[in-house]
């Protein structure tokens, strides 16, 4: 009884799980033929039924598909005709029930995971897919259409959920006695998930997001344009003094902005989209990277909480030692980006003597990134020439750095000289030549 | 906005990732893997350890790297692994998810079970995207091994004859006496160096006495391991126990003579892992000698070349001088007995150790 009451939530929340991702099939009739309250009260009624079916068959040993399907069939008339009496509502509910019962009823005896295999998630999105296209057209179903969105976008959300865990699983070949994977592997694909359902959203959201954005840019630029414009603030004269617009003169129409004006409002939306998508796309990619962190922190936290031990990664047999590679920011990657392109309007200064010192301090530090790229581990603490004797000694680099160029590069470095532009060619040519 | 539209964008981006994964999930991704150690005894505990790197802004989301080993060295935990049906190979498999710019150093606990040599041999790595639309996967070669010595067993306490063959033996006529061998004290003779005059001996005597040295000549021992398991193997022994034993033996044996300061070689007429040649090693002494023995009995493989008679045959043919030849075999017959009759009678002194199952009481047989 003490395992049944354990397993009883399980077989519920699978429960949950197919009614979502079949809602449109139950949902659609029931919008025609259930009122209102009824249609909450009988999804409840249909976990429920899975959890009967579930109970009942531990309970009661309907180990069969007769005896199964048989009180399933008994249960779910009864049930339905206890809610709905005699009326057309039966058509939904006898049939939904006796399915849930069925399906909870199996759950005890076979793994959910073959009682709804990974195609069933495919038929019921294609499902929501369909419909919602459909019944788009039906304006008889618009009061109901939100409800079916919103649980298409749930249903989406669930699928991926579980299809990422079932492929990680299925993926990492389990033996006879079913998948260990560490939780750090599930915590990342979840993490990966959630950044890849806030891309999703965010697309899918774009119309609307143009909208509130649009609405916003000309809200910023009729600010900025009330706050330039030195004239009084003309008060729109009240409705009733405006004569009839049929009356007014052509000549007194009001004259519409200058090209140029409308040019640049139009360009000062663009830069804001612009602006706003790069924001929105590097807050994302800030979330992602700290998602991991903050997953790891919330199950540290809840394990603590639920006073769980860490999982089976005793039977995994090893640790694992995890480290962050040096690498160049993608911060540091953009600015390098924006100074290569500040470096290429000016190429005529190349020839003066400070722009020689960086340019030999930038290709020390391409040479050295090029190389931490290929595997060098690189270690900050060391000087140039120590790091030119490691990358020999590290052997993929073949003489990477010249003694010469290392020199020269100290003198830009720490020694303030001016580097003659003879220096600067012959240390590239060297370069080249390696 | 209804669901189609959602599951549309949702389509679009699935596919993009898998195509995306598909493309880079492996790029920029180094895999290696090692032993702690290159060489150990068998029954210790080691470390294999894997190192993987994801140097690129794509994190991955889960990476499976296999890979086969032969049976003998154990993980611990067993659960990572699929032994496969032959009994002779192990299907290792690791399984990842990098972060972008990450580095795993996974370590394994590893009991080497078995003597023998362990390769590490082919890597294949598959990956793919979060949903397992799309699998990527490259192979390729690793080098590096482990051989895994066989557990030398302590003769110290056993009825072998190597306890008699204990230091040097003490020849009647030689060229040169050996330096380091005092048998005692004797009159001076004209030409003794002053060096050599004892003289503690002399004040007792009260006469000059010098220190008597004899010649000394090393042993020149050879050790011949029989791998058939009885008398009328064909191929490959099938009672591979008393085999097994027989090495652990030997490398016992080796271990304890070499340390003693003798000479030691040693012949087979088993085949050598991936070699169709027996293992012959010369005689000769020092740690570096021990060291080869040891790995030539770890390569050794329970399949035999020739009998065990026609290889003894053909060493009696290639065998220059008197040697002190211990044979461990798990029989003898009188074929074999007239074999090392006739080694006999070219002046070896011949052994016989006669191997049994581990824990049974052995037969020493001497000639």
């Amino acid at each position: 009884m003490k395992s049944l009451f354990r397993d009883l939530p399980r077989a519920m929340g699978q429960g949950v799980v197919e009614c979502l991702l079949f809602f449109p099939i139950l949902y659609i009739p029931m919008a025609y033929l259930f009122s209102q309250s009824y249609m909450i009260v009988w999804l409840i009624v249909l976990i429920f039924g899975y959890a009967g079916g579930f109970a009942a068959s531990r309970l009661f040993r309907l180990n069969t598909y007769f005896k199964l399907a048989f009180w399933a069939c008994v249960i779910g008339v009864l049930v339905s005709m206890s809610l709905f009496g005699l009326s057309l509502a039966l058509f939904v509910a006898v049939p939904s029930f006796i399915t849930a019962f069925y399906r909870g009823g199996r759950m005890e005896h076979i793994s959910w995971y073959t009682l709804f295999p990974g195609h069933y998630y495919l038929i019921g999105l294609i499902a929501y897919g369909g419909s919602s296209f459909v019944l788009s057209f039906a304006p008889s179903f618009d009061p109901y259409f939100s409800i079916l969105t919103v649980a298409g976008a749930l249903a989406l959300i669930v699928t991926l959920f579980i299809v990422n865990r079932n492929s990680v699983e299925e993926q990492s070949i389990p033996g006879s006695e079913g998948p260990v994977i560490e939780r750090r592997v599930l915590q990342q694909n979840r993490g990966m998930i959630v950044a890849l359902l806030l891309i999703i959203g965010v697309i899918v959201l774009i119309p609307q997001l143009q909208q509130w954005l649009s609405a916003l840019g000309k809200m910023i630029a009729s600010w900025f344009a009330g706050l330039f414009n030195s004239t009084p603030e003309v008060h729109e004269p009240p409705r009733e003094n405006l004569p009839e617009v049929g009356n007014l003169p052509f000549s007194e129409e009001a004259a519409s902005p200058p090209a140029w004006m409308e040019f640049i409002e139009q360009l000062a939306l663009y830069v804001f989209y612009v602006i706003v998508t790069v924001l929105i796309l590097f807050l994302l990619y800030r979330f992602a990277r700290s998602l991991p962190n903050l997953l790891r922190k919330i199950s540290v936290w809840m394990n603590r909480l639920m006073s769980r031990s860490p999982n089976n990664e005793a039977l995994l047999g090893y640790v694992d030692e995890e480290t962050e590679i040096e690498h160049e920011k993608a911060i540091h990657r953009f600015k390098r980006l924006l100074n290569r392109v500040r470096g290429s309007e000016s190429s005529e200064r190349n020839g003066e003597p400070d722009h020689n010192a960086a340019r030999i301090r930038k290709l020390y530090r391409k040479i050295l990134i090029r190389k931490i790229q290929q595997g060098y581990q690189w270690n900050k603490s060391r000087t140039p020439r120590e790091t030119g004797q490691d990358l020999k000694a590290w052997g993929k680099a073949e003489e990477p750095m010249s003694e010469k160029f290392i020199h020269l590069y100290e003198q830009a470095r720490y020694g303030h000289r001016t580097i003659t532009d003879e220096e600067m060619q012959d240390s590239l040519k060297e370069l080249k030549h390696q | 906005m209804g669901a189609y539209w959602i599951l549309l964008v949702a389509a679009v981006v699935l596919l993009v990732q898998a195509g995306l994964f598909r493309r880079f999930a492996l790029r920029k991704l180094t895999y290696n893997r090692a032993f702690k150690v290159s060489t150990c005894f068998e029954g210790e505990s080691l470390e294999l350890i894997e190192v993987i790197e994801n140097r690129k802004l794509l994190p991955v989301p889960w990476l499976r790297v296999e890979s086969q080993f032969r049976m003998g060295i154990i993980f611990r935990g067993q659960r990572n692994l699929d032994i496969s049906e032959g009994q002779y190979n192990q299907n290792h498999k690791s399984f990842f998810s990098l972060q972008p710019w990450t580095k795993i150093v996974r370590r394994h606990d590893v009991t080497a079970a078995e003597r023998g040599v362990y390769r590490l041999g082919t890597v294949s790595m598959t990956s793919g995207d979060l949903i397992s639309y799309h699998k990527v996967v490259r192979s390729f070669p690793l080098d590096g091994k482990l051989v895994v010595y066989p557990e030398p067993l302590d003769i110290s306490e056993m009825s072998l004859p190597v306890q008699t063959w204990m230091g040097d033996m003490i020849v009647k006529r030689w060229i040169v006496e050996d330096p380091f061998l005092r048998s005692g004290t004797r009159e001076y003779l004209d030409g003794d160096p002053l060096n050599n005059i004892n003289w503690k001996a002399t004040a007792r005597s009260g006469s000059l006495q010098v220190h008597r040295r004899d010649a000394t000549a090393d042993y020149r021992i050879k050790l011949y391991l029989n791998i058939e398991d009885h008398e009328l193997m064909w191929s490959k022994a099938t009672r591979p126990e008393p085999v097994e034993y027989g090495i652990r033996l030997a490398a016992g044996i080796a271990s304890h003579l070499l340390s003693q300061g003798m000479e030691l070689g040693l012949g087979s007429n088993g085949s050598m892992e991936e070699a169709t040649e027996f293992i012959d090693i010369p005689v000769s002494g020092g740690n570096e000698q021990l060291e080869l023995i040891y790995e030539s009995l770890a390569k050794l493989e329970l399949s035999r070349i020739l009998s065990f008679h026609d290889y003894l045959e053909q060493e009696l043919h290639r065998l220059d001088g008197n040697h002190d030849i211990l044979v461990l075999s798990t029989y003898m017959n009188d074929r074999l007995q007239s074999m090392l009759d006739r080694f006999k009678e070219e002046g070896h002194r011949v052994q016989v150790t006669i191997l049994q199952e581990p824990g049974l009481k052995r037969k020493v047989a001497a000639i």
